[in-house]
C-alpha cells in the first residue's frame, strides 16, 4: 500500500486537517487584545471554581497555561529590573525569566484559589499613542465593590500580550519594578533570586 | 467683611493653600536639594520597623480577639456605623473640591442611613444607589494642586505624605465626629479596632506577597492616593506613559528578549521530555525487572525441574537396580567372569 494511494483514499480528510489547522492558526493570530484579555479572564475563574479541589497544583498547571499565552513574561521580566537588566549576565537573564515566572504562576494559584460567584466584564478599550492598547474590565464581586482591572497590552509578534495590569488606579508593573529594583540595589542580584524561591515554596505549601 | 459664598471661600483657601506650598517647597529645595520620593527612606523604615512591632505584639492580638468574639453581623454594624460618621467628612471635602452633585448625594446617603440605617448601623442607601465615595483632605489638597511631598512613615499611623497626608490627617481628624466623643473613649477604641481589622486582609497579603513589604507598601500607597486624587481618571494611560520607554523599547531589545524567551522554552521543553522520557524509562525499566525475575524465576523452576528428575531418575535407577539384585541376584559381569573363570 504505497503513500500515494492513502493520500488518494484519504485525500478529504487530509484537506479537511489541514483546513482546521489553518484556521486554529489564523485565529490565534486574529486575537484581538480583548479576546487575549477575556480568555485570560475565563481561564483564571475556571482555575478558580476548582478551588480546593483542585489543590494548588491543579491551579498552578491551569493558571500556567493561562498566563503563558496571554503575558510577554519575558519584557515583564525585564522591566521590574529596570537599568540593572544591562549588568546581569545571561545566564542571570535566563534564571531571572524563569524565577519570575514561576512566581506569577504561584501566585495566582496562591491567592485566585477559591470562587464565590465573581464575574469579569469588559467595559471598553483605548489606544496608547505608540500603539499599545488599554483593555478597560471591572472584576464584580459579589456583595461587594467592583474592582477595576485595566490590561496593558502591547503586540509580539502577531498576536497581542499583556504587559501590565492595572487594580484600582495600583499598577503591578511599576509597584514590581519598584520592589525589585529597590532589592537589587539594596541586596543584589543573589538576594532577589533567594527572596523569589522563598515565595513561591511558601505560596505552595501554604495552600 | 465675610460676605464671601462658598466658591468664592474655596478660592482663596486654594490660593492661600498653593502660596503656602510654594514657600514650602522653596524653602526646601533651598536648603537642600529633595530626593526623588523617599528622601527619608532610612528613618522611614525604622518607623516602619517600629510600627511592624507595635502591630504585631498589641494591634493584632487585640484584632484576633475581636474578630473572634464579635460576630460578622455585628462587625458588619460597626464597620457601617463609623463608615456613616466618616460621611460628614466626605461631604466637607466634595465641597471643597467643587463636586456639588456628589457632595448632594453623600449628604442624602449620610441622612438615609442615619435615620432608616438606624444611626449608620445598616447600610440602606446602597441599595438605593447611593455608592460609598472616598474623599479626604489629603485628596482636596491634591485636588487643589498642592503636590504630595516626601513620602513618610508615621509612627502608629503608618504611610503618608509631608504636604498631602500629615495637614489632610490634621483636618480630617478634625472634621470627624469621633473626634469628639472623648466622654465616650470606648468608640474612640472601637473606631481603631474596627479600621485596623478592616486593614487586615490588605496587611496580610503585602506580608504574604511582598518581596519588600516597606517598598510596596510604599510604592501602593502613592499609587492609590493619586487614583483617589484623580478619581481614577487616566490612571492607566498616565501608568503606561510612565514606562512607555521601556514597555516600548528598541528593537534590538526586543530581539534579545525573544532570543532568550525561544531559548527558556525550548528549555522547559526538554524539561518536559526529560520528565517524560524519565517516567517513560521508569516504566519500562519496571517491565524489564518483572521480565527479568520472571526469566530468572523460569530458568530456577527449569532448573529445579531438572535437577528433581534427575535424582528422581536416579533414585528410580537405584531403587531398581537394588530390587533387581534382591530378586534376580543375576552376578555382576565381573563377578560373572570371575566365576567363569574360575569355574572348570
Amino acid at each position: 500500500m504505497s503513500v500515494g494511494w492513502v493520500f488518494l483514499r484519504y485525500r478529504y480528510l487530509f484537506l479537511l486537517v489541514l483546513s482546521c489547522w489553518v484556521f486554529s492558526v489564523n485565529a490565534a493570530e486574529d486575537m484581538t487584545a480583548k479576546d487575549v484579555v477575556s480568555t485570560f479572564q475565563l481561564r483564571l475563574i475556571d482555575a478558580m471554581s476548582g478551588g480546593s479541589a483542585l489543590g494548588f497544583d491543579g491551579r498552578y498547571s491551569k493558571v500556567e497555561v493561562a498566563v503563558r499565552e496571554s503575558h510577554h513574561l519575558t519584557k515583564i521580566a525585564r522591566i521590574v529590573v529596570g537599568k540593572q537588566w544591562g549588568k546581569l549576565t545571561k545566564a542571570q537573564k535566563k534564571l531571572l525569566v524563569d524565577r519570575f515566572s514561576q512566581l506569577i504562576f504561584s501566585s495566582y494559584a496562591k491567592f485566585f484559589n477559591e470562587f464565590s460567584g465573581e464575574t469579569f466584564s469588559y467595559v471598553s478599550e483605548e489606544e496608547t499613542r505608540r500603539g499599545g492598547v488599554i483593555v478597560h474590565t471591572l472584576f464584580e464581586i459579589p456583595d461587594d465593590e467592583d474592582v477595576k482591572f485595566d490590561y496593558m497590552m502591547k503586540k509580539k509578534g502577531d498576536s497581542w500580550r499583556i504587559i501590565n495590569i492595572i487594580a484600582n488606579g495600583v499598577s503591578d508593573l511599576a509597584l514590581k519594578r519598584s520592589e525589585y529594583t529597590d532589592v537589587l540595589s539594596r541586596k543584589g542580584f543573589d538576594a532577589l533570586i533567594g527572596l523569589m524561591e522563598q515565595k513561591i515554596v511558601l505560596f505552595s505549601k501554604e495552600s | 467683611m465675610y460676605d464671601l459664598n462658598g466658591r468664592q471661600w474655596w478660592v482663596i483657601g486654594r490660593a492661600v493653600v498653593v502660596l503656602f506650598c510654594f514657600f514650602v517647597v522653596g524653602c526646601a529645595t533651598t536648603e537642600k536639594k529633595v530626593a526623588v520620593e523617599d528622601p527619608y527612606e532610612d528613618f522611614n523604615r525604622r518607623v516602619y520597623t517600629f510600627n511592624q512591632g507595635i502591630d504585631d505584639y498589641i494591634s493584632q492580638p487585640i484584632v484576633m480577639v475581636y474578630d473572634t468574639v464579635t460576630p460578622d453581623l455585628l462587625q458588619q454594624g460597626v464597620g457601617n456605623f463609623f463608615t456613616n460618621l466618616n460621611n460628614v467628612q466626605v461631604v466637607i471635602n466634595d465641597l471643597l473640591q467643587g463636586k456639588i452633585k456628589q457632595g448632594t448625594k453623600d449628604t442624602g446617603r449620610f441622612a438615609i442611613n442615619s435615620t432608616l440605617g438606624v444611626f449608620g448601623l445598616f447600610d440602606v442607601a446602597k441599595h438605593v444607589g447611593l455608592k460609598q465615595n472616598t474623599e479626604d483632605f489629603g485628596q482636596t489638597l491634591g485636588v487643589w494642586g498642592v503636590p504630595a511631598g516626601p513620602y513618610l512613615v508615621l509612627p502608629f499611623l503608618g504611610p503618608s505624605t509631608l504636604f498631602q497626608g500629615v495637614p489632610g490627617a490634621t483636618v480630617d481628624v478634625l472634621s470627624n465626629p469621633v473626634s469628639y466623643a472623648t466622654a465616650l473613649p470606648l468608640v474612640q477604641v472601637l473606631s481603631a479596632v474596627n479600621a485596623r481589622s478592616e486593614a487586615e486582609e490588605s496587611l496580610d497579603f503585602i506580608d504574604k506577597s511582598a518581596l519588600d513589604p516597606y517598598t510596596f507598601t510604599r510604592e501602593a500607597y502613592m499609587q492609590w492616593r493619586q487614583h483617589l486624587i484623580t478619581d481614577g481618571q487616566g490612571a492607566a494611560q498616565a501608568s503606561f506613559d510612565e514606562l512607555e520607554g521601556e514597555i516600548f523599547s528598541e528593537e534590538s531589545e526586543d530581539l534579545e528578549l525573544d532570543a532568550l524567551e525561544s531559548e527558556l522554552n525550548v528549555s522547559v521543553e526538554k524539561a518536559q521530555e526529560l520528565v517524560f522520557s524519565t517516567e517513560r524509562a521508569e516504566f519500562v525499566d519496571d517491565d524489564s525487572e518483572v521480565d527479568r525475575a520472571l526469566d530468572l524465576l523460569e530458568v530456577e523452576l527449569k532448573n529445579s525441574a531438572t535437577e528433581g528428575l534427575a535424582i528422581l531418575e536416579k533414585n528410580n535407577q537405584e531403587e531398581d537396580a537394588n530390587r533387581i539384585d534382591e530378586l534376580v541376584d543375576v552376578p555382576s559381569p565381573v563377578n560373572l567372569d570371575q566365576e567363569l573363570l574360575v569355574s572348570p
